[in-house]
């Protein structure tokens, strides 16, 4: 797209809006303290009988995920499945889009998620970890974590999705840079029964799903469910592609997505084992990596199982310790179709981990964790070459080993003043060791009140292919060596009960990101090689409301982000200044029926090629109600009601500096339970 | 006629004649009743007891003494002296008190919580608010029979005695009892924790440490997200979300402590009256949560209930 202009927006201009913001809504924090002061004062020591007698305050299972600000030494979101189910989130990419700070953006291939700003054009969310009941996924090749119809876990497998922002190395590792999203997935005694539930809409999409879980007296719980999506996909038309050769720039019945998948859970006593499997196919409209255009060859496949035991043991001295031992496999098969030949991407891992933590309180002031985690990647092969005739550019076949030992202590100095601080460090075949502190203050200010002093710093390792990828010399060669990218998070929260159902969150965030790795032309032979590079630096805040009154529960944020590559001193690309959520549902039908409305807002962004995303606000409403029949429930969704037209830059790989995104879409579903 | 004349026919007339005049009433019953604060169990418990103890004994005598939930105010309202013939105490505070200053006068001690208050008192007895461990189990397998493994989490050495008894009994109702022990409130989260994967129930004892309103919230949350249902200790938790709290009839617990009072005023000694539980039991139960702890609960548990919480 010609003409477009990149975004600009001084350090000193940004400054001054957070600046202004910051005072702005600080007045209205503490200006909400008289009108909605309800703290309660500690209660006078209780006397017997008395607490039968007590006013106790009514808990709803709605606030059932509410988060004890108190101890968390992070600034932590949660999205459950009553929220997923009302808002009919069908991705975990969708469930990200609704929280403070992220947002996610997509190639017709794959989902990126860009958290605080910032994202990396071909980086497939290798610095946020995801973990599924607290077990790792990022794949052992790209260490990509997908989000996307691609992810490895149904969203109606989850219970509910806890996103952990900032540097948590010192904890988990590496990935866990930007954020940790640790989905949960339901247990058998959630069901008590089956559940069998079918969605069609636009493109001609459907899914359909059958769930079984219970617990039995004997205190056995398993959970076992699986399913199938299908979507035939948008007709696509890309400008960059408009010529008579190309079929006029339109891709027609190319944007295809396939997944297949099933889940495991068994759990007894302190013994739980888990297993999941899912693939998918999807077709590629879009000729990345200059593929032919309008080639029905053009596909990705990706594989992803896991399996694992664990072992959770409480002591009577309220320690306990936890044992997990896992297997983990991917598979990556891409096909290239090019005007002579058809050529095939191949990426294979496997790997076991052995993990293992315990934790002791020690006196009444301290809470210890001590841990380590071996991982040991059987398997870490790459392979391209053209399938006819054949010819091979890398056929790279890995192993290696990861272990890590970590310690982590809970300091409470006074009964309203906490420091958490841990440290871990990681030792890596490929680049030596790291290691990685955090610390947080956490003071309750008063019963309403929490602040959060939090610093952390984390790493990514270089991943395999980074490290290795080439394609014979022809136009990329391996870096073999790289060092780990680091960053620094400095961050303060401030979380308040404004009122007995509204609560209010500010964040002020400072990142610094170094040794950022990304492709460039190495002057010296011209070839396209991996490199430590980029510095980013980020500075936000954020803002969050949510709250309930009567059957109407929402959820509000707004995020002023500033970020900045500080060799260009330019906002990196896909990195939007500002990001606004708006979700509110309201229950009808004495809770029967809910129509939740969800606005999302995204400011321009700026393209690989310079140029400027426009700004846009998307709509999507959903309904969703039980009927006459008890455990039927209908739900119909509209995603971006109002049809506007909306993009998201492309990436390196990509001719399209816009990609644009599906116009209005409608999805009915129908699910019953028994 | 003289006035002698008539005086002395007046005389006789009077000694033949049966003139209305008082008989020496028989002595009112004394009775001093303390109570620990106004609240409606403490209010229909003693207006209870009084009519019962007037439709037994006669007239009464009865001099309330209203310590309204605060022990700063015990110096100035609470007699040195019983001046009773009994003392009806309702509440912890107003049994501890008087314990304290009456060591002769006999007294019925009604709303304490067990009868751990009145040991060491041989001029006590009373009606105790605690159920036996018996009775607790025998209704948790009434009112939720697939529940299996009770999670408790205990503070006080007195609730100790009552879980180390539910340990003991447990395995006869074909359950097992998973305790914790807890120094204070701030250990409370890793309690539950650890109950999170091995309790099918929550039960919650009185122990006023780890259930109290500043609790209550943990304890709900907790139990909602890991779909353990909390066994209340009385009504207002089941409004506030545990699954059923057995509760007790406090008129009928102010006509138990009548009951002994007449016991013990007709001669009996408050010593050989061993403390006992209410003997009528409620219970409330909560249907919300227990549709959304996906519970099949008997249909009759829901009829039978004194109260049903929607």
């Amino acid at each position: 797209m010609r003409g477009i202009v990149p975004p600009r927006c001084s350090a000193h201009g940004a400054w001054q809006l957070i600046r202004a913001t910051l005072l702005l809504f600080a007045g209205a924090w503490f200006a909400a303290v008289p009108a909605f002061g309800q703290q309660t004062d500690a209660p006078a020591d209780v006397l017997g009988e008395a607490s039968l007698f007590q006013e106790v305050p009514r808990v709803s299972a709605a606030s059932k995920y509410e988060q004890d600000p108190r101890e968390a030494p992070a600034s932590i979101s949660v999205i459950t499945q009553e929220e997923i189910e009302r808002f009919g989130y069908r991705t975990l990419a969708e469930v990200l889009n609704s929280v403070r700070g992220f947002f996610t953006s997509y190639d017709r291939n794959y989902t990126y998620v860009a958290v605080r700003g910032f994202t990396l054009p071909g980086d497939y969310n290798t610095r946020i970890l995801l973990l599924v009941d607290g077990h790792r996924l990022n794949d052992n090749v790209a260490d990509a974590a997908y989000v996307g119809t691609e992810s490895a876990l149904d969203l109606s497998a989850v219970e509910r999705v806890e996103i952990i922002r900032g540097a948590a190395s010192s904890l988990y590792g590496t990935n866990a840079f930007y954020a940790v999203i640790n989905v949960i997935t339901r247990n058998g005694r959630s069901l008590q029964g089956g559940e069998v539930r079918a969605d069609a809409g636009t493109f001609g999409a459907y899914r359909a799903r059958a769930t079984y879980g219970r617990r039995v007296p004997s205190g056995i719980e398993f959970l076992v469910g699986g399913g199938l999506y299908r979507s035939g996909g948008a007709d696509l038309y890309f400008p960059e592609f408009d010529t008579p050769e190309t079929n006029n720039g339109l891709a027609v019945g190319l944007d295809g997505d396939r997944t297949a998948d099933a889940f495991a859970k068994l759990t007894y006593g302190g013994w739980s084992f888990e297993a999941g499997i899912q693939g998918r196919k999807k077709q590629v409209p879009t000729a990345s990596f200059e593929t032919t255009f309008d080639d029905p060859r053009l596909t990705t496949r990706d594989g992803h199982a896991f399996a694992f035991a664990r072992y959770d043991h409480p002591f009577a001295d309220l320690s306990r310790i936890n044992v997990t031992l896992a297997y983990d496999r991917h598979r990556y098969t891409g096909t290239y179709p090019y005007d002579t030949v058809v050529q095939r991407d191949l990426q294979s891992g496997d790997w076991g981990s052995l993990d293992a933590q315990y934790v002791r309180p020690i006196g009444q002031r301290h809470k210890v964790v001590i841990g380590g985690e071996f991982r040991s990647n059987f398997r870490q092969d790459q392979a391209l070459y053209d399938v006819e005739p054949y010819q091979s550019y890398l056929d790279d076949h890995r192993s290696s080993q990861v272990w890590a030992l970590f310690v982590q202590d809970e300091f409470r100095i006074a009964p309203s003043l906490l420091l958490n601080a841990g440290l871990r460090h990681d030792a890596y075949e490929t680049f030596g060791g790291t290691t990685n502190p955090r610390a947080a203050l956490i003071f309750n200010l008063d019963h309403a009140t929490t602040l959060k002093a939090l610093y952390g710093r984390a790493f990514r390792a270089p991943n395999l292919y980074e490290l290795y990828s080439q394609d014979g010399g022809l136009t990329q060669k391996p870096s073999g060596r790289l060092r780990p990218e680091t960053i620094e998070s400095y961050e303060f929260v401030a979380e308040r009960q404004l009122a007995r159902t509204l609560r209010g969150t500010v964040s002020l965030y400072h990142f610094d990101a170094a040794r950022l790795i990304s492709i460039y032309s190495d002057s010296a032979d011209g070839l396209l090689v991996f490199g430590n590079l980029n510095r980013v630096r980020s500075t936000g805040v954020e803002f969050e409301a949510e709250g309930s009154a009567g059957p109407v529960a929402a959820r509000a944020s707004y995020a002023l982000q500033h970020v900045r590559d500080a060799e260009q001193d330019l906002a990196p690309v896909n990195s939007p200044t500002h990001v606004g959520r708006l979700g509110v549902s309201v229950g009808m039908l004495r809770e029967r029926a809910h129509v939740s409305g969800e606005f999302r807002f995204l400011s321009a962004r700026r393209t690989v090629l310079g140029g400027r995303v426009p700004p846009y606000g998307l709509v999507n409403l959903t309904l969703i109600g039980q009927p006459m029949s008890r455990g039927l429930e209908l739900s119909a969704s509209v995603y971006n009601l109002l049809n506007r037209h909306y993009a998201d830059p492309g990436g390196e790989e990509l001719a399209q500096e816009l990609v644009f995104q599906d116009g209005r879409v409608v999805r009915f579903g129908a699910r019953y339970q028994f | 006629m003289p006035v002698s004349r008539l005086s002395t026919l007046l005389a006789l007339v009077g000694v033949a004649l049966p003139v209305p005049h008082s008989r020496p009433a028989p002595p009112s019953t004394r009775v001093l009743v303390v109570v620990s604060q106004d609240a409606p169990p403490y209010r229909a418990a003693l207006t209870s007891f009084r009519h019962a103890l007037e439709r037994g004994s006669g007239s009464l005598d009865v001099r309330v003494v209203q310590l309204g939930g605060d022990p700063d105010r015990v110096s100035k309202v609470m007699p040195q002296t019983a001046q009773a013939d009994l003392v009806l105490t309702l509440g912890t505070l107003a049994t501890r008190e008087s314990l304290r200053r009456f060591h002769t006068t006999p007294v019925v001690a009604g709303m304490i919580l067990s009868p751990d208050e009145l040991e060491g008192s041989a001029n006590a007895t009373g009606v105790f608010l605690q159920f036996p461990i018996e009775t607790e189990l025998e209704w948790l397998t009434r009112l939720a029979p697939t529940l299996r493994r009770v999670g408790v989490i205990y503070h006080s050495a007195e609730t100790r005695d009552r879980v180390t008894r539910a340990e003991r009994l447990a395995p006869g109702s074909n359950l097992s009892i998973q305790a914790y022990r807890i120094d204070g409130p701030q250990e409370l989260p890793d309690a539950l924790e650890n109950l999170a994967d091995r309790a099918d129930v929550l039960w919650g004892m009185t122990d006023p440490v780890v259930f109290n309103p500043e609790t209550a919230k943990s304890l709900l949350v907790f139990s909602f997200r890991h779909q353990i249902p909390l066994i209340g200790q009385s009504t207002p938790w089941v409004k506030a979300g545990a699954l059923y709290a057995l509760d007790r009839d406090y008129t009928d617990i102010g006509a138990q402590c009548a009951e002994m009072a007449e016991k013990i005023l007709s001669g009996k000694a408050p010593n050989t009256m061993p403390p006992v539980p209410p003997r009528k039991i409620r219970y409330t139960l909560n249907r919300k949560t227990a549709e959304q702890m996906k519970l099949e609960l008997p249909e009759r548990a829901f009829r039978d209930a004194a109260e049903v919480v929607e």
